[in-house]
Formats: C-alpha cells, sequence, structure tokens
C-alpha cells in the first residue's frame, strides 16, 4: 500500500543517566536497540521509563552518558491523544508533514493513506470531541506514523483504553509494525501487552530505572488467539518474576 | 426542515420579538408617564417629540452617526490589532508579563475623560483624536483575553510541537494562537461594546464640528442649547453605534469560531 519504509534507525544508549533536582530517576542505563525492532521497556509506576523514552526522543538530555540514534523523523505516541481542537482528524494527522513544509496537497494525501492504516477513513472529516477514545488515539497513532518515521516511541498510549479495544489496537499495532518495520519503543506497565507486541523486554528496577531483564519474546504468530498463548505466558511470568525481585532487592 | 432546526429558529425568533416587545412597552409607559406627571418637553421630549427633532433633520443626525461609526470601527480595528499583538509579545516570558502587564493596566486605570484631552493636544481636533480615544478605552479588554488565552493551552501539545521540530514563531502561528481564539474573541466581544464608549467620550473633548458634526458633539451641542428631544435622538443613534459594532463582531466570531465549539 506504502513505498517501502525509510531505512529505521538504531538506538545506542551508553551509560545513560538522568536526575532531577540530585534525585536519580535513571540509573546508568546501557543498551542497544537494533534498526527495524519492537522494544518494550517495562516497570514498576514512577520508576523513570517514560524519562527514559523521553530521552530517546531528545525531548529532554541525560545528566550523564549518551544517547546516540540514527537520523531521521521521529514519531512520538503520547499517553493522551494530544489531537488540536480546532482541526479535523484529517488535518491532525496532516500535521507533522505540514510542519515540515511539505504543500497541502501532498500532506492530506499521505494523511489520508495513513488514516486508512489505521481504519479511521471514516472519520476523516470530524473534530476531536467527536470521537472516541478509541477513535482518538487511532488519529494519534496515524499522527506518529504520517511521516514514515525512522522511530515510533510510544509511551503508554492505549493505557487508558478499555480492554477490548486495546487488545484491537495492540493487534494493529503490531500489522503496521510488520509491514512497516519502523524502529518502536514501547513505555508500558502491562507485562502481557508488552510480550505480545514487542520482540524485546527490557525490564526495569524501581527508580532509579535500571535494566534488571532483557527478555527476548518467542516469535509466534501475533493474532488474537496469541493474548493467551503459553508461550507469551511464560515470557509475562519470566518479566514478572525479574520485576518482582528488583522490587523486593528496592526495599531492603 | 427537523424538529431541532425549527426549534432554534422559534428560538431566534424568540430573541428578536422578546426585545422588541420590551422597548415598546418602555416607550409607551414613558408617553404615559410624561402624559400623567405633565414634564415639560425641554427636561423630558415626548418619544414623537423626539421622531419629530429626527425627521425635521435627519442627514445632520445621519452623518454624524456616520461620522461615530467609522471613527467607532477604526479605534476598534486598532485596539483589535494592537492587543493580539501585545498580549502574544507580553507571553514570550513571564519576566516581560510581570514587567509590562501593569503597565499596560494604565489603559484600564486612566479616565478617559482625564486622557481626552491630552489627546485633543497632540493629535488636533478630529478623527485621529476621537480613533485614539476609542483604541485606548478597547484594548485592554483585548490584551488581557489574548493573554489568557495564550497561558491556558495543554503544556503537553508544546512538547507534541517539539517533538516535530517547529520553532518559536511556527508554535505561535499553528498552536499558541489558534487554541487561544475563543479567548480572544471574548475579549473582542467586550472591546467592542467598550469602543463606541470611547468613541463618543472622545467625540465630547476633541471632535471637530463642521459638515459631518459626530453624534458626540451633537449631543454637546443640543445638550447647550437645551434640545433634550435632539439629545435623544443623537443617543439613541449612538447606542445604534454600539449595537451595531457589537453585532458585527458577535456573528464575525460565531463564523470563525464555528470550528472551535463543542
Amino acid at each position: 500500500m506504502l513505498r517501502p519504509p525509510p531505512s529505521a534507525c538504531s538506538i545506542e544508549l551508553t551509560a545513560v543517566t538522568r536526575e532531577f533536582d540530585m534525585v536519580a530517576a535513571v540509573a546508568p542505563v546501557t543498551a542497544t536497540l537494533a534498526k527495524g525492532s519492537f522494544t518494550a521497556l517495562v516497570g514498576p509506576s514512577g520508576c523513570g521509563k517514560t524519562t527514559l523514552l523521553r530521552l530517546i526522543g531528545g525531548l529532554d538530555a541525560p545528566s550523564t552518558g549518551r544517547v546516540a540514534r540514527g537520523i531521521g523523523p521521529v514519531g512520538f505516541c503520547f499517553q493522551e491523544p494530544r489531537l488540536l481542537a480546532w482541526r479535523t482528524v484529517l488535518e491532525n494527522v496532516a500535521l507533522p508533514l505540514e510542519l515540515a513544509g511539505r504543500d497541502r496537497a501532498h500532506c492530506l494525501d499521505c494523511a489520508r493513506r495513513t488514516l486508512e492504516l489505521v481504519q479511521l477513513s471514516d472519520a476523516a472529516r470530524r473534530f476531536p470531541h467527536q470521537l472516541s477514545g478509541g477513535m482518538k488515539m487511532r488519529a494519534s497513532l496515524a499522527r506518529a506514523l504520517v511521516a514514515r518515521p525512522a522511530l515510533v516511541l510510544l509511551d503508554e498510549p492505549f493505557g487508558a483504553l478499555d480492554e477490548v479495544t486495546r487488545h484491537e489496537l495492540d493487534s494493529e499495532l503490531r500489522a503496521l509494525w510488520e509491514q512497516e518495520r519502523f524502529t518502536a519503543v514501547l513505555v508500558t506497565h502491562s507485562m502481557p501487552e508488552a510480550a505480545y507486541l514487542a520482540e524485546r523486554v527490557l525490564v526495569f528496577s524501581p527508580r532509579p530505572a535500571r535494566v534488571v531483564a532483557d527478555l527476548a519474546t518467542p516469535s509466534i504468530a501475533r493474532d488474537a488467539s496469541a493474548w493467551t498463548s503459553d508461550a507469551l505466558g511464560a515470557c509475562v511470568r519470566e518479566a514478572s518474576t525479574a520485576m518482582l525481585h528488583a522490587i523486593e532487592e528496592a526495599r531492603r | 426542515m427537523t424538529r431541532r432546526q425549527s426549534s432554534r429558529g422559534r428560538a431566534m425568533l424568540a430573541s428578536i420579538v422578546g426585545p422588541i416587545a420590551v422597548v415598546v412597552i418602555a416607550v409607551a409607559a414613558w408617553a404615559l408617564l410624561k402624559q400623567a406627571l405633565g414634564i415639560k418637553d425641554y427636561l423630558l421630549p415626548s418619544p414623537v417629540g423626539v421622531l419629530r427633532a429626527f425627521t425635521d433633520d435627519p442627514w445632520t443626525f445621519l452623518n454624524g452617526m456616520r461620522e461615530t461609526a467609522t471613527s467607532a470601527a477604526i479605534g476598534f480595528a486598532i485596539a483589535a490589532a494592537g492587543g493580539v499583538l501585545i498580549g502574544s509579545l507580553l507571553s514570550i516570558s513571564r519576566t516581560v508579563e510581570r514587567s509590562v502587564y501593569p503597565i499596560t493596566l494604565l489603559f484600564q486605570m486612566v479616565p478617559l475623560v482625564a486622557i481626552a484631552p491630552l489627546l485633543a493636544i497632540w493629535f488636533g481636533l478630529g478623527r485621529p483624536a476621537v480613533v485614539a480615544s476609542t483604541a485606548i478605552v478597547a484594548i485592554f479588554p483585548v490584551i488581557a483575553n489574548t493573554l489568557a488565552g495564550l497561558r491556558a493551552r495543554d503544556p503537553g501539545l508544546d512538547e507534541l510541537f517539539e517533538v516535530l521540530g517547529a520553532g518559536r514563531l511556527t508554535t505561535w502561528w499553528r498552536l499558541a494562537l489558534p487554541s487561544a481564539v475563543p479567548s480572544i474573541v471574548t475579549g473582542l466581544r467586550i472591546a467592542s461594546g467598550l469602543a463606541a464608549i470611547g468613541t463618543i467620550t472622545g467625540e465630547f473633548l476633541a471632535a471637530e464640528g463642521g459638515e459631518r458634526t459626530p453624534l458626540g458633539l451633537l449631543i454637546m451641542t443640543a445638550m447647550r442649547n437645551f434640545a433634550a428631544d435632539r439629545v435623544f435622538v443623537a443617543v439613541v443613534l449612538a447606542a445604534g453605534v454600539g449595537f451595531l459594532l457589537f453585532g458585527t463582531v458577535s456573528i464575525a466570531s460565531r463564523l470563525l469560531l464555528a470550528r472551535w465549539m463543542r
């Protein structure tokens, strides 16, 4: 449907730390995220995983250490849809291209195709307040993807949605990634979501965040039945155990 | 026509018929009271007397109204553009806001009657002084509402624009200003009501007579001649200028706000 994806980009984190007012949010983290990979960052609430995502996205600078990522557009999908109320869905999705200085016809054309991709074409002319929560997140996802980014950062994008809608969007996101092969980094507190979506799960300790487990998820077919598969279940158990250990250790 | 449309039509009809009914009742009460209490014409003219004062000399009044309306419109336009610009500049930083905003309050605090003579000295008698007095009265609500609107947006949207690599000017034009529109429009509506007051006051003190004497000066002249009927005509027309400006701004803002309406 779309042209072949631009080269995805890899991410190199070298002893990255981040402090806020003398309190460490991220302990030294060193990791390499391969080109075109899908990595989930999981950990207890407030552990600093969102901070790490912001560092990767360039929204924040590390206190020490280095974040290196390839050049190319970055798509960011926030916890909230963050749509502009005075723009239609189509115009919202076109925004990144518009800000990059592309001509209007091209912007709207790309936006229309991306809306097809997230199955939101019917709502193109509607305004954000006329959409359901799930539709808003679809629009937000479309906006993150419209510039054909090399890197897509997802910060618990579907956390506020009901279970069924969330599974649906997770499946679509996974399918989109398989098709487009951008480098994806997902922050979530849901182990099943991490295991289902990502190829690799990095489990973080409580604040300051450090990697306590680095797991590869089983390569199985990701369809609706995969949500309850034993293979994913084992991965979820392993990740949960690692996190629990880290939490206990932090309490001591 | 759907039921909803027809009920909206009925509501609109009521909003027109209602005020007209109130005016008719008020005018009737005025005529009856004057008759019953035997009030002299030079104190309170009858409604018919006011109408006669107008029909005896309609062009003096209509030209005056056009003159006043033009000054009000120009002054309002200056206040609108200037207010949005100043409000935007103030929003650049908290330091700028804290040091300059109190000074813009002067526009609100200093009584216009006190500065109008100064305007007459600076600009001479005539339109520029009147326009300046209009703009001074009308500008503050535009500044205040622009600033409030620019400050009120979700910081998450700024983050979005940062991720998308938008510069400050682009962020102002594509994000800050559009999200402030509902607030700015409120400021403009308040300003449109104030503009007519500023114009008439300016004309009291700094207008120039002649071919087209504006309403403010007509009021002053009629007052000195104890022509209460002519004062009434001019006051009614001055109110008409205010309604005209307010109505135009309201309709324009409703069209503009279509995208922002919930």
